[in-house]
């Protein structure tokens, strides 16, 4: 009786496996033939990128174009200055521009609430793509919860230095010790009156100690408010103040390899997670160059290039959110820990952006608008 | 004074009211189009969302904004302060370049026109540099030199706005706008106020301010709306003193996530309202106290300031410096360092910025972008507002007041805002979707953007010129024509190519009217330097700011030595 119970078994085992060969097969050859139809259409179409400056977006576009023969109009856009000219376009039936790839904070807050963005699952085609098990961790795929935005790495920042050489003998090793009497009018901080790169290096505090301590700190410490980051930077790298949030990494690492900033140091616990992504813009006038773009980007090939020309630009971010894909030597450290994702803010993702926007509204009410 | 357009270019009274009219349409379009747009967007709710809707909200959160009162504040006192001391000091130097014997007084022209084309921001990060609190280079000269115990200069002060927007273009306008104008003043008024036995400063004051008067109250309420509107300096140098101005609220609420375009738009319609008596009092007393300076015994003989005329020289020139020189230097030092301002490092200096800026593929098409946009926005904008200037003043065009005033409306809607009316005019329109994209839309908004600016100055100019210059042309049988080619052009060509000077010089360093305007194949290089600023990369950024202030430095030279070449010297000095 169990013999027979394992024969039939088996025999139903190898039926289903032989089954899901053939749909696998099946689907992987109709994805192939899919691929090479969508590739043949798309060398009629002229891609229409809105990027975000740097060489790296050129020389991945170059490499784009030398494969496929697909030729691409790149352009430079700051993101406030794209929601508005692309959402009055679209109000106005132009549909210009096809994809966008850029820092996904205005796409998930901005453009995909605005319905200015299409769907992103549409546009993929390769298996190796869609696979949730090729990405680091599928719940930060996409930045927002509609699947609009692709979010293809996720790089962690450092939000907080100080400054020895001032004030030498107050410790600072965790965020409560930012709360010393001694640093009264000696912290500057990055103007967080708008989601940007300021509210996001408060948000570590607002993560581990709450809205309250939060609105205490900006309220006792009195600190310094820099609109303009190279500003900021200055004033903790001459000594102009003992602490500061907000600080460029890259202006930080440049001074280190110059020789200098050896008093400046990194304040622990002080983390959160920036991302890059791209869009597809509601109605692409090139719907099949934009996919062979997505999907040659976001496979092993694309991203395995991206780092690379990252690398060779940036002194930070060459990383990836792929997991066949490493970062880029000595950019190890910009990879975030998925095992523990949640001891960060997510600054770029829909949950991240909720507090974010809190950290906003208590700057706002305690500094100003 | 109004005699014109009754003959001579043979066309008749009829059609040169409908060229007239159709001038005064296309000017009412262009100018109350984003005007319109303003007002109905600040109606529009949630307009960044799937279902905008229309109501009051917009109006509600303003004025419930308490701290908006305190902006307001801030915003009158900077702004009176620094209007009061640039106009002073600038009718002085203007007279004194313009009509003295002052030393070199062409170079410390020059000079003045250099420091109008120096970038605010470079300028403000150099001035940060030099008198930060705590790390400035100036406090830290007199705490070893002096032994000054604390800071003697605080750069994020009250003060320390008011400082840096004399030292950028505050005073450096006044200058180049009144320069011209003086010239035209006919020295014999001058020379009988002397030997009725006035002092120079009397003869200043009492003499020639008041033939001045329509020009001194065009630059002062264009330095006055400008400054109104001044946000860059104020958003730096405010932030970490907490002085909060009305035109930043307006720039947050166009740069906010998602961008506010509502409480943008309501901000925007109160500053209009606030300006728009500025502008109606200007057109009353310009009625009123309009001289013809020039006319047929027209003397322009300078005036001998004895032994003082050295040390004025000297105190010109020591403002000067560091108005160009200072900051210049700083400019160049800045984009050879490793770490903008940071000199204790082993290895401050570096070229990286210069080969990473000049290695970039969208550098020279962005350049090529900007000369096209200042070339044709400068030729366009000398044509038009030499054009609609004319009709105001010399036609008897029953429109032309109206046309005057519709020539201040760009001025007083804040560039931010008056590009995104622009950008709805020109996307949302059909006659315009051919030319949407490309770089017409750009020259166009330039144009609008310095409407203001170009017709007001040209308009002072002629309204100086007497009526028997034209009536001596015409009586010899010259036609209308041929008499604004030989008389009336040459007289005001001064001002014509210098207002040609500053619309180039705008539409290469223009930022805020074209943001949403240009696309990758139009983009100019001012909006690249502020993408490198927004993405953090301030090297290549610095070195972008440094070929502008070049272009528009060399773009300077040129037309003064057109001016001079052409025939032209006598009006420019």
């Amino acid at each position: 009786m169990k013999r027979s119970i394992l024969r039939w078994g088996v025999s139903v085992a190898s039926v289903l496996s032989c089954v899901f060969a053939i749909v696998g097969n099946a689907s992987a050859q109709s994805a192939d033939v899919v691929w090479k139809e969508t590739v043949d259409k798309a060398k009629s179409q002229r891609l229409v990128i809105i990027n975000q400056g740097n060489d790296a977006f050129d020389r991945v576009i170059e490499a784009f174009t030398k494969k496929f023969g697909i030729e691409v109009d790149a352009s430079v856009g700051r993101p406030s200055t794209v929601v508005h000219r692309v959402k009055t376009e679209q109000d106005n039936g132009q549909y210009v521009s096809d994809i966008w790839w850029a820092i996904t904070s205005n796409m998930v807050n901005v453009a995909a609430p605005a319905g200015m963005l299409a769907p992103f699952e549409d546009y993929l085609i390769l298996p190796e793509v869609k696979d949730p098990s090729n990405w680091r961790h599928p719940d930060y795929m996409y930045g927002d919860k509609t699947h609009h935005v692709f979010t293809y790495i996720h790089e962690v920042n450092t939000s907080a230095f100080r400054n020895s050489a001032v004030l030498p003998d107050v410790k600072i090793t965790s965020i409560d010790d930012l709360m010393n009497p001694k640093l009264k009018g000696k912290i500057a901080v990055r103007d967080s009156s708008d989601p940007n790169a300021g509210s996001f290096s408060l948000s570590p505090i607002y993560r581990a100690k709450g809205p309250e301590f939060l609105r205490k700190f900006l309220q006792d410490m009195n600190p310094k408010v820099f609109a303009n980051p190279q500003q900021l930077d200055t004033a903790l790298f001459r000594g102009g103040v003992a602490v500061a949030t907000g600080i460029q990494y890259s202006s930080y690492a440049d001074c280190k390899q110059a020789g200098g900033c050896q008093t400046i140091s990194e304040i622990p616990g002080m983390y959160y997670i920036s991302s890059r992504g791209l869009s597809v813009f509601k109605n692409p006038p090139h719907p099949e160059a934009v996919k062979v773009f997505l999907n040659w980007f976001l496979s092993k090939e694309g991203q395995e290039l991206w780092v690379q020309e990252w690398a060779k630009a940036n002194i930070t971010g060459a990383v990836s959110h792929r997991k066949d894909v490493a970062p880029a030597k000595g950019h190890e450290r910009f990879q975030p820990d998925f095992s523990k994702a949640d001891q960060y803010v997510w600054t770029s993702n829909a949950e991240g952006s909720a507090e974010i926007n809190n950290v906003v509204k208590i700057f706002r009410d305690v500094i100003g608008n | 004074m109004q005699a014109g357009l009754q003959s001579g270019i043979g066309v008749s009274a009829s059609f040169r009211v409908l060229l007239c009219t159709l001038l005064l349409a296309i000017v009412a379009f262009f100018v109350l189009y984003p005007a319109v747009t303003l007002f109905i967007n600040s109606f529009e709710i949630n307009t960044f969302s799937t279902n905008p809707s229309v109501g009051l909200a917009n109006w509600y959160e303003v004025f419930s904004r308490t701290r908006l009162i305190n902006a307001i504040e801030n915003t009158i006192t900077l702004s009176v302060a620094r209007q009061f001391i640039a106009l002073t000091v600038g009718i002085f130097i203007a007279w004194l370049i313009a009509r003295t014997n002052l030393p070199h007084s062409n170079w410390l022209e020059i000079g003045f026109w250099i420091a109008l084309f120096m970038p605010a921001l470079p300028v403000t990060l150099a001035w940060i540099l030099l008198a930060a609190e705590g790390i400035g280079l100036l406090n830290n000269a007199a705490k070893t030199v002096f032994g000054a115990e604390g800071d003697i200069f605080n750069i994020y002060s009250w003060w320390g706005i008011v400082w840096v927007h004399i030292m950028t273009s505050t005073l450096a306008i006044k200058i180049f706008l009144l320069v011209p104008a003086f010239r035209n003043v006919d020295s014999a008024l001058e020379e009988a106020a002397r030997t009725c036995g006035a002092s120079i400063l009397k003869t200043l004051i009492h003499i020639v301010v008041p033939i001045m008067l329509p020009t001194i109250i065009v630059v002062t309420v264009l330095g006055a709306i400008r400054s109104l509107q001044a946000f860059e300096i104020e958003l730096i140098l405010g932030s970490p003193a907490r002085i909060d101005v009305y035109s930043t609220a307006i720039y947050k609420a166009v740069n906010s996530q998602p961008p506010t375009h509502g409480i943008a738009s309501v901000l925007s319609i109160i500053f209009l309202a606030a300006v728009v008596p500025m502008v109606a009092v200007q057109q009353r007393i310009s009625a009123k106290h309009s001289y013809a300076s020039i006319s047929g015994k027209f003397a322009n003989r300078i005036f001998d300031l004895g032994r003082i005329r050295w040390p004025l020289f000297w105190g010109i020139a020591t403002l000067l410096v560091f108005m160009t020189i200072v900051p210049f230097i700083l400019l160049i030092v800045g984009s050879f360092m490793t770490i903008f301002g940071v000199f204790d490092l082993p290895s401050p200096w570096t070229t990286k910025n210069w080969t990473d800026a000049l290695s970039r593929g969208d550098i020279p098409r962005a350049l090529w972008n900007s000369l096209k946009l200042a070339g044709s926005a400068s030729v366009t904008g000398m044509v038009t507002y030499s054009l609609i200037a004319y009709v105001v003043v010399k036609s008897k065009f029953a429109g032309r007041a109206v046309l005057d005033f519709l020539t201040w409306v760009p001025t007083i809607i804040p560039g931010l805002v008056l590009g995104l009316g622009l950008l709805q005019m020109f996307a949302g329109l059909p006659i315009f979707r051919p030319v949407y994209g490309t770089m017409t839309v750009l020259v166009i908004a330039v144009v609008i953007g310095t409407l203001s600016l170009g017709t007001q100055i040209i308009k002072s100019s002629l309204l100086s010129l007497g009526r028997e210059l034209e009536e001596a042309s015409w009586a010899s049988g010259a036609s209308r024509f041929y008499t604004f080619r030989r008389v009336i052009f040459p007289l005001i060509a001064p001002s014509v190519i210098i207002i040609g000077l500053e619309v180039f010089a705008s539409g290469i360093a223009v930022v805020g009217l074209v943001a949403l305007l240009g696309t990758g194949s139009t983009q100019p290089l001012s909006i690249t330097q502020l993408i490198y600023i927004d993405g953090g990369f301030f090297g290549p950024a610095s070195v972008i700011g440094i070929i502008i202030m070049s272009i528009s430095i060399f773009a300077a030279l040129i037309a003064r030595q057109i001016s001079s070449r052409s025939g032209l010297k006598r009006a420019a000095g």
